[in-house]
């Protein structure tokens, strides 16, 4: 789910986040259930190990270098709808200001998203330090696979039908069985990744050849991103993705202005 | 709900409680030390301090909804497994007498890893603290996990792998199935990065090339001996110790019975069972043989199994193999000496050619053993093609057809041949004169036994299980390869199954129940369909034991001592009082 703070800009267009701050930052964490599951895990890219803190009242400190703008932070792979409880993000633009509060998503509202990937817009803030945690009401303690924090790229455009969202997105393997003697017996799934198309509405020249530049060769790389399609008018549509299809290829359209845009996405699939 | 069938792979790999440089570990960085170990034996600057803790690494095919926690590496391409093949009676020609052992291929996938999970160090190496060869580097981007975990770790063969079947309810597994194995190969990443990782079952300890039976004597005759001398001393100095304390042993082809102190051995006994008494020159060797003076057979699998390959004692059911011998050969005591050292699986094989099957069950992780008999009060599965079947073919398997035994018996010198009809003096011949009739199968199909288990003439023992033989393969022993759903996964090696299908017909063409005994299980889609080759049970007649002089008549007796005592039948009719069949012998 997406939520929405007050302030967050172009909510309603499509965005990714490749940026990640945790990954810049020097992380002090909670102290981890066992090796192999330190607060580093939480920085990704790989989905299958996990930041697990040996107390359901966990935080992560983040100290960067020097302050950086962001407006967007996402956490995947997590159990945060049943362990750990409430969870509060702050900021401090340098090393000396208070924290301030971003948001704070009660354990409800995480019980309601369930083990979905969250995504939450913010107005850009000046960051140096963040504080990522939670007072551990829910007396297990969560794992938490990926959380990204940075400056979404925004696409000046739409995602165009047909667009499937990522919580419809489920790709599956079906088998059946049925006996000699025309019965069924039984059937069995693999979930496997989501997998979602993305054609955007033709998008500004400008834009092209700047920002989708830099978000192309992220993508093209194949290192993964989280992924949204409109905040405001799809609150449910964000995954974290990474390409599955072609290359990405803006095509210009006549006369050069415009760029016709598509890609393809698998995404992590709780 | 629908089921979520998942397929784990987990690896125990060899790792040390001990911190670098701390406490019981002295290592220190400097000199030819220039790293922190990688907590393997392989890497360790200190190996007599290696505390030994075992580390398991759990792979899964890539897919969602994994339980999150400890690291499930989603690097597992395919598993494929094969359960053990059964040999029932030692029958099938195209296998060992000990059947085939179960195997699995593990293909994964490598990749780049940081080694969080791996490395004690990891941060270490990123600071450059934990060497002093070069500087900090990110183990993220040196090498890949397999490729690394391969270098660090080469002392896998041997090692526990384990194959979990299981459903994902929720992100967690339940129903899960495991099956034990031990690595056997670990191929390093190929060019398309893909890892192979194959195993064995446990009785792969008791392979003729890792287990001998007896042990190879390490002592030699300091001095000649003729043939009147009561002892020797053995060389080199101290080798006596490597000696049990009284035993028999062999001398070139002479058997001697001894007792030993220090090198020194009083000859208590010369030339006996059948050898010869010959003067022996220095530097002969002293060969213990292992003797079974009226064992059981049981005892004499578990002793093979436990003290000669290496065996845990825990996963040999003891009470349920004596039970089993007790009820079906319980006479049958092995006289035997063996005089040279012998593969464990060879002779696990001759038992079993007199009628045993054995077998790893990978689930309930112990051996199984099983007398050639009727299927008695085993658990019967039926199988429909309505409920069950999803499909059956039957394979003729006329080659294993058997028309009489000879079944030679007491070997004249045990230094000699086992496979050698010179070197028995007995011979049973046990026809079977109905299949053997031109009208009916009209060949002869004769099934040699050189058994040197009986030396002391228990010829009885040798017609019941020639008999029995018989009774087992004297009609084609038709295999049948059968499907089903995973909800039966509970059917393993050796279970009785009670097939009804319309390719299974009487004269009339009416459908038969068919007893069956499955003999090899294998998972082509794990967690989906499960494959099982069965063997006809032929043993379908009534049997029974003599019953206890307080039980009553057939028409009083109790269902139990009706399907376990054996009731005379009307003498005219043939039949039971109720109409049923007669019991019949074996």
């Amino acid at each position: 789910m997406i939520y929405l703070g007050s302030g967050a800009l172009d909510t309603e267009k499509p965005f990714a986040l490749t940026d990640n701050a945790f990954a810049r930052a020097n992380l002090a964490g909670s102290s981890p259930t066992a090796a192999g599951c330190e607060v580093s895990n939480i920085i990704g890219p790989q989905t299958f190990d996990y930041w697990q803190p040996a107390s359901p009242a966990y935080n992560i400190f983040g100290v960067l270098p020097a302050p950086e703008t962001f407006d967007t932070i996402c956490v995947a792979a997590h159990n945060l709808s049943t362990h750990g409880g409430d969870l509060y993000f702050t900021t401090s633009p340098d090393l000396a200001s208070a924290y301030t509060s971003v948001f704070t998503l009660s354990a409800a509202t995480l019980a309601a998203n369930g083990p979905d990937a969250i995504a939450y817009l913010f107005a850009p803030r000046t960051v140096q330090r963040f504080y990522f945690y939670s007072p551990g009401a829910v007396a297990i303690a969560p794992q938490i696979g990926v959380a990204m924090l940075g400056l979404r790229t925004v696409f000046p455009g739409w995602v165009q039908p047909p667009y499937v969202q990522a919580p419809d997105a489920e790709t599956l393997d079906l088998k059946t069985a049925s006996t000699l003697g025309g019965h069924y017996i039984d059937g069995s799934v693999r979930r496997k990744a989501l997998a979602q198309d993305v054609q955007f509405s033709p998008l500004a020249r400008s834009f092209v050849d700047g920002d989708l530049r830099a978000f192309g060769k992220h993508y093209n790389s194949g290192k993964p991103f989280f992924w949204g399609g409109s905040a405001l008018n799809m609150p449910q549509d964000v995954g974290y993705v990474w390409r599955s299809g072609g290359e990405l290829r803006p095509a210009l359209m006549d006369g050069g202005k415009y760029a016709s845009v598509k890609m393809g996405v698998a995404g992590y699939d709780a | 709900m629908t089921r979520e069938p998942v397929t784990l792979v987990e690896i125990d790999v060899d790792t040390c409680a001990l911190t670098f440089g701390v406490g019981a570990c002295t290592a220190t960085l400097g000199g030819a030390t220039v790293r922190k170990c990688f907590d393997t034996y392989a890497t360790c600057a200190k190996p007599l301090a290696f505390s030994k803790v075992v580390k398991t690494l759990r792979f899964a095919e890539s897919r969602a909804g994994l339980p999150k926690g400890a690291p499930i590496f989603p690097a597992l391409v395919s598993v494929s497994s094969i359960t053990s093949t059964v040999n029932i009676s030692g029958a099938d020609d195209n296998l060992s007498a000990f059947g085939r052992r179960a195997t699995v291929s593990v293909e994964m996938a490598d990749f780049a890893y940081h080694d969080r999970f791996l490395d004690p160090y990891q941060a270490e190496r990123i600071s450059g603290a934990a060497q002093i060869d070069e500087g900090g580097y990110d183990p993220a981007t040196r090498g890949t996990f397999f490729a690394k975990l391969r270098a660090r770790w080469p002392y896998y063969a041997g090692r526990a792998l384990r194959v979990i079947q299981a459903e994902m309810v929720g992100g967690a597994l339940v129903n899960s199935v495991t099956r034990n194995y031990i690595i056997t190969s670990f191929s390093p990443p190929d060019d398309q990065g893909r890892v192979k990782i194959e195993a064995s079952d446990i009785l792969e300890l008791a392979s003729n090339d890792r287990a001998l039976c007896p042990k190879p004597g390490e002592g030699y005759l300091l001095a000649a001996i003729d043939t009147a001398a009561t002892s020797l001393t053995l060389t080199p100095a101290g080798i006596g110790a490597k000696y049990a304390a009284s035993g028999r042993a062999v001398i070139g082809s002479e058997i001697v019975s001894f007792t030993r102190a220090g090198d020194v051995v009083t000859l208590t006994g010369r030339g006996l069972a059948g050898s010869t008494l010959a003067s022996h020159a220095a530097g002969d060797t002293l060969q213990p043989v292992f003797y079974a003076a009226g064992m059981r057979f049981d005892d004499l699998i578990r002793i093979w199994l436990v003290d000669y390959a290496g065996v845990s004692a825990d996963i040999v059911p003891v009470a349920t193999w004596a039970a089993e011998i007790t009820r079906w050969m319980p006479d049958v005591l092995a006289q035997t000496h063996i005089c040279t050292p012998t593969g464990v699986a060879k002779l696990i094989g001759e038992l079993a050619v007199l009628g045993l099957s054995i077998w790893w069950d990978e689930v309930a992780q112990t051996i199984g053993l099983k007398c050639n008999r009727p299927p008695f009060t085993d658990p019967v599965y039926d199988l429909t093609e309505d409920a069950n079947l999803t499909a059956i073919e039957t394979l003729d398997r006329d080659d294993a057809r058997l028309t009489e035994v000879l079944f030679f018996t007491v070997q004249k010198d045990p230094t000699k041949s086992a496979t050698d009809a010179d070197n028995f003096r007995r011979a049973a011949y046990v026809p079977d004169l109905t299949a053997k009739g031109a009208l009916a199968y009209g060949d002869t199909r004769t099934r040699k036994i050189f058994c040197r288990w009986l030396n002391d003439g228990n010829d009885s023992a040798a017609l019941v299980l020639s008999s029995r033989l018989l009774k087992r393969f004297s009609s084609a022993p038709t295999q049948f390869r059968l499907r089903v759903d995973w909800q039966d996964k509970a059917i393993g090696l050796t279970d009785v199954l009670r097939v009804s299908s319309k390719t299974l017909a009487d004269a009339t063409g009416k459908p038969v129940q068919t007893l069956m005994q499955v003999i090899s299980r294998s998972e082509p889609e794990p967690g989906h369909e499960i494959e099982l080759i069965a063997q006809a049970y032929q043993f379908s007649a009534r049997y029974g034991a003599a019953t206890a002089d307080t039980c009553p008549v057939f028409s009083s007796a109790t269902e139990t001592q009706k399907l376990t005592g054996e009731f005379a039948c009307d003498d005219t009719t043939l039949k039971m009082p109720d109409g049923s069949a007669a019991y019949e012998a074996i």
